[in-house]
């Protein structure tokens, strides 16, 4: 035990007095938790605004509308702008979201009760990723439905009809998402990845310095010689990028707790992300770091540089992102499948977020015992490919 | 004492260590000669426990290297020929790392740390951070941390070389000092007047195996030479001996 100890210490006093290291091991998570943190209720508060923003909709033809269909569209703030140019061409390049052209005779036809059309010119991708294209889609339709309705209605009066006769049923439409949901959208997407990531880059640095590192200052050998044995020196070694890779990671999810919390009210318009989802990914997180450690000494253990073991090691962090961005998309069918390392933890943590908070405790269970059953068999490799003989000769 | 019994050592058709027997005896400086790719190294590295051998036994201190490892290292100091520092840690943290591996703690790991300090004249750098040391100053580092659990079977690889004049001359004293405190010492090195000077037994290796044995005066007479170097030269089987062995590297 204390020669586990010893290298353990020196390791984290060796690691923490290389700057570039702890910038690395320390600084990069921590911001990125932060611009997460700040993004987070950011966008899932734009994504609520946008819904609840008025809409200005360059129309042409709009002499054509009507008093009674602009009214109603009114009632669902919506403004129809006058617009004599080439809409097709306004809204094909983006700067427009939508267009919307009101054919000649439009209110005559509804007042003639014949049937009448519009045409509305749509770009999805104006406005980018996050601009959403255009918003109102939804509303446009509410309200051209409550415009056919009223007209409807007035039609069967006018003929001593019951207008109730033209709706048999009657929907009544209730949006339930709490301001915790709203702000888990994001996160569930955005949480996983950082999840990976920041494991990955804390553990990076310190795996290869006690693997490779070692190998390629030609200190090895000296540890070697010393009455430690092989056991020991890798528990050491795993213990210490175990520490290196899970405070930073730790402070990186306070920094995302604290930066969701700390924001204005008038900024996050209520999107506050609930504790539970940050303790859901602490708690997966830090057997994840775990495995994540062991699995880049696993890589970099016969390397002969530093740099051979960063290249060799950067393709896991894509391993691991692959199965986070499917846990975004391909919800586990079953409790075993939270087994499987990296998608399991991103996956319930995907899931906590979009539930607002709530997770079932045998997938958490399921998904730290996956993760640790990995560290396991990932240690047995790593003691395998530490075989004294082979990595002096590989040095 | 160090005791090494027909060791062997084989990659694929080499035969890089063919049955090796020699014994360092304390209180005596043991030379291992050889031209390159000889096998000294291979040796060396069995002695200290980072090859296995194929066949044979090394024994430190009456402690088999293969059966009780941990126990036999504990015994043996070993400057190898990886002279690595941790540019990040002083000296004084290096010798304490090692330390602890051999068991000292608190008062007495500060005093044995104190003590390599002082015998190797490291006072004006044992606290400075190794990073951008001279060779020599690396040099102490590496002898430093062998010898901080003051072992009685000290093993060095070449360890003069690459040193200033100084150094060289330092490094000199202080293994005749390990001789003199009773010690056994093991140590290789390419410098043939080193080898004379210090030595008292030598064995010199040639293809892997142990050609000739003895104090200096007895190799240069059983050669009938005027030197070591000449008598070396003829127990390696001549020039064509020499290249031979360093094709066979």
């Amino acid at each position: 035990m204390n020669n586990i100890l010893n290298i353990w210490r020196k390791e984290l006093m060796d690691s923490l007095r290389d700057r570039k290291a702890l910038t690395q091991a320390l600084l990069t998570p921590l911001i990125i938790g932060v611009f997460y943190a700040v993004m987070n209720p950011l966008l899932s508060a734009s994504i609520g605004e946008r819904a609840r923003a008025p809409i200005t909709i360059p129309t042409q033809g709009i002499e054509h509308a009507g008093a009674a269909f602009t009214a109603v569209l009114e009632q669902f703030d919506i403004t129809l702008e006058p617009y004599d140019g080439d809409l097709s061409a306004l809204v094909a390049s983006g700067e427009a979201g939508a267009g919307l052209i009101i054919p000649p005779g439009f209110a005559e036809n509804i007042d003639g009760e014949q049937q009448t059309g519009l045409m509305l010119l749509t770009n999805a991708t104006s406005g980018g990723l996050f601009g959403g294209g255009f918003a109102g889609g939804e509303r446009l339709d509410l309200a051209i439905s409550a415009f056919n309705a009223q007209t409807s209605a007035n039609r069967v009066s006018e003929r001593e009809l019951d207008p109730a006769l033209l709706t048999p049923i009657s929907l009544e439409v209730e949006n339930l998402a709490t301001d915790e949901q709203r702000a888990g959208v994001f996160a569930s997407f955005t949480l996983p990845l950082l999840l990976i990531i920041v494991v990955f880059i804390g553990g990076l640095f310190i795996a290869i310095d006690v693997t490779a590192g070692e190998k390629e200052r030609g200190t090895l050998e000296a540890l070697l010689v010393t009455p430690a044995t092989d056991n020991q020196i890798l528990i050491g070694k795993v213990l210490a990028v175990f520490t290196l890779s899970v405070v930073p990671f730790i402070l990186t999810l306070v920094a995302f707790w604290a930066g969701n919390n700390l924001l204005p009210e008038s900024v996050s318009q209520g999107a506050r992300l609930p504790l539970s989802v940050i303790l859901v990914a602490l708690i997966t997180g830090v057997p994840l770091s775990l495995f994540m450690g062991i699995i880049l000494m696993v890589i970099s253990v016969r390397t002969k540089t530093f740099k051979d073991a960063q290249s060799a090691a950067s393709s896991l962090n894509l391993a691991g992102l692959v199965p986070a961005f499917a846990a975004a998309f391909v919800q586990p069918q079953n409790v075993l499948a939270y087994l499987i390392p990296f998608y399991g933890p991103a996956a319930l943590v995907s899931q906590t977020a979009i539930s607002g908070g709530v997770f079932p405790a045998d997938a958490l269970i399921a998904s730290i015992a996956g993760s640790l059953i990995a560290a396991a068999v990932a240690f047995v490799v790593l003691r395998q490919r530490f075989d004294r003989e082979k990595l002096l000769f590989a040095a | 004492m160090i005791e090494v019994h027909n060791l062997q050592k084989h990659y694929k058709d080499v035969r890089a260590v063919d049955g090796v027997s020699f014994t360092c005896r304390d209180g005596q400086i043991t030379g291992l000669l050889g031209p390159n790719g000889a096998g000294k190294t291979t040796t060396l590295r069995m002695i200290a426990g980072l090859i296995r051998p194929q066949q044979g036994t090394v024994t430190i201190d009456g402690k088999d290297i293969l059966r009780e490892p941990e126990a036999a290292r504990a015994a043996l100091g070993v400057q190898g020929d990886m002279s690595g520092v941790y540019p990040r840690l002083t000296p004084r943290e290096q010798f304490r790392y090692y330390g602890r591996f051999y068991g000292l703690r608190g008062r007495a790991l500060e005093d044995r740390v104190n003590t390599v300090i002082h015998e190797l004249q490291m006072e004006d750098i044992a606290d400075r951070r190794a990073e951008g040391f001279s060779r020599g100053q690396r040099q102490k580092i590496v002898l430093g941390r062998a010898l901080v659990h003051n072992p009685r079977t000290i093993l060095l690889d070449e360890p003069t070389n690459g040193l200033d004049v100084m150094s060289v001359r330092e490094t000199r004293e202080m293994i005749r000092r390990f001789r003199d405190q009773g010690r056994s010492v093991l140590f290789s090195t390419h410098y043939m007047d080193e080898a004379e000077r210090l030595c008292d037994v030598i064995a010199i290796i040639v293809r892997g195996k142990i050609v000739a044995q003895g104090t200096p005066a007895e190799l240069i007479a059983q050669t009938g030479k005027a030197n070591l170097e000449d008598a070396f030269v003829a127990l390696a089987g001549g020039r064509d001996g020499l290249l031979r062995s360093q094709d066979a590297a």
